[in-house]
C-alpha cells in the first residue's frame, strides 16, 4: 500500500472500501511551469530594466513593475503548487479514481467501477532519459467496454511498473469474484439462468 | 512622458490590488477541496498560500506609498 494515502480523509471513497494505491502526479510536474515562470520573469525584469533605467530613468517605476512581476511570479507559482496539490488519482479494490480540482477554475472526478468494465490491457510507458533516471511514467489502462473515454490515462506517476502490478491484481481479483455469475439463456427463451447452478466451480462459454 | 510613467505606475498599482484579492478568494476556494474532494490540506500548502497573501499586501502597500511619491514629485 503507497503512504501518500494519508491526505485521504475518506469522502472520494466509499465505506469498507480498501485504498490500494493513493498518488499524486510525480513533482516534476510541477517543476517544470516553476523553471517557464522563473524564465519568463526574469525576461521581464530585464525588459523592465532597460525601459525604467536605460532608456527613461524612472527607478520609482522600476521599483513598482519588479514587485508587480514578483507578485504575479509568486502567485503562478502558487498556483502551479496547488494545481499538482490537487491532482490525485486513487485506485481502490473496486473503482480507479481521477481527482483534479483547480481552485477558481476548474474541478472534475473520474470514477471508473472495477465491477462494470472489463480490462483488456494496461500499459506502462516510460519516455525519456530523464524519466527512466526518475522513474516517472504512465500507465493507459484500456477497457473492453465503452466508457466515456474508453481508456483511463494515469499520467507522470512515480513507480508506474510497481502500479501497474497493483492495478493488474486489482482487476484479477474482480473478475475472480465475478467469474462464477455468468449469466445465460435457457431453451424456453424466456428465462435466464446462472452457470454457477449447472457446473459449480467452472466457467464455460456460452454461444 | 512624466504622464505616461504615472499612468504605468497605476496600472501596476491596479494590477496588484486584483492579485491580492485573487490571492485571498484563492484561499478561500482552496480550504473548499477539503469538503468537496476529502484532501487535507498539507500545512506547507496552507503556509505558502499564507505567505503569498502577505507578499501581496506588502506590494499593494509598497506600490501605494510609491504612487503616492510619484504623484506629489
Amino acid at each position: 500500500m503507497q503512504k501518500d494515502e494519508k491526505f485521504l480523509n475518506g469522502i472520494l471513497t466509499l465505506p469498507g472500501e480498501e485504498v490500494l494505491v493513493a498518488k499524486r502526479q510525480h513533482w516534476l510536474t510541477f517543476v517544470t511551469p516553476l523553471f517557464s515562470i522563473t524564465s519568463i520573469s526574469l525576461l521581464f525584469v530585464f525588459s523592465s530594466f532597460y525601459l525604467f533605467i536605460i532608456a527613461f530613468f524612472s527607478p520609482i517605476v522600476f521599483i513598482s513593475s519588479i514587485t508587480a512581476i514578483f507578485l504575479l511570479a509568486s502567485s503562478l507559482a502558487t498556483k502551479s503548487i496547488v494545481d499538482w496539490y490537487f491532482h490525485v488519482y486513487v485506485i481502490t479494490d473496486r473503482k480507479i479514481l481521477e481527482a483534479s480540482y483547480v481552485p477558481m477554475f476548474s474541478h472534475s472526478i473520474c470514477d471508473v467501477l472495477l465491477d462494470q468494465v472489463r480490462c483488456t490491457e494496461i500499459d506502462v510507458n516510460i519516455n525519456g532519459i530523464f524519466n527512466e533516471l526518475l522513474n516517472n511514467g504512465d500507465i493507459s489502462v484500456s477497457f473492453d467496454r465503452p466508457t466515456h473515454q474508453e481508456e483511463f490515462i494515469i499520467k507522470s506517476i512515480e513507480n508506474p511498473k510497481e502500479i501497474g502490478n497493483i492495478l493488474g491484481h486489482a482487476f484479477a481479483s474482480v473478475v475472480k469474484e465475478n467469474s462464477n455469475t455468468l449469466w445465460y439463456r435457457l431453451k424456453d427463451k424466456k428465462n435466464f439462468g446462472m452457470i454457477k447452478e449447472i457446473f459449480p466451480n467452472q466457467s464455460m462459454g456460452v454461444n | 512622458m512624466k504622464i505616461a510613467l504615472v499612468f504605468f505606475q497605476f496600472f501596476l498599482l491596479f494590477s496588484t490590488v486584483f492579485i491580492a484579492i485573487y490571492n485571498v478568494l484563492y484561499k478561500k476556494e482552496t480550504k473548499r477541496a477539503k469538503e468537496e474532494l476529502g484532501i487535507n490540506l498539507h500545512p506547507r500548502v496552507i503556509s505558502i498560500l499564507d505567505l503569498n497573501i502577505g507578499l501581496s499586501i506588502l506590494a499593494v502597500i509598497a506600490l501605494t506609498a510609491l504612487s503616492f511619491i510619484i504623484l506629489t514629485r
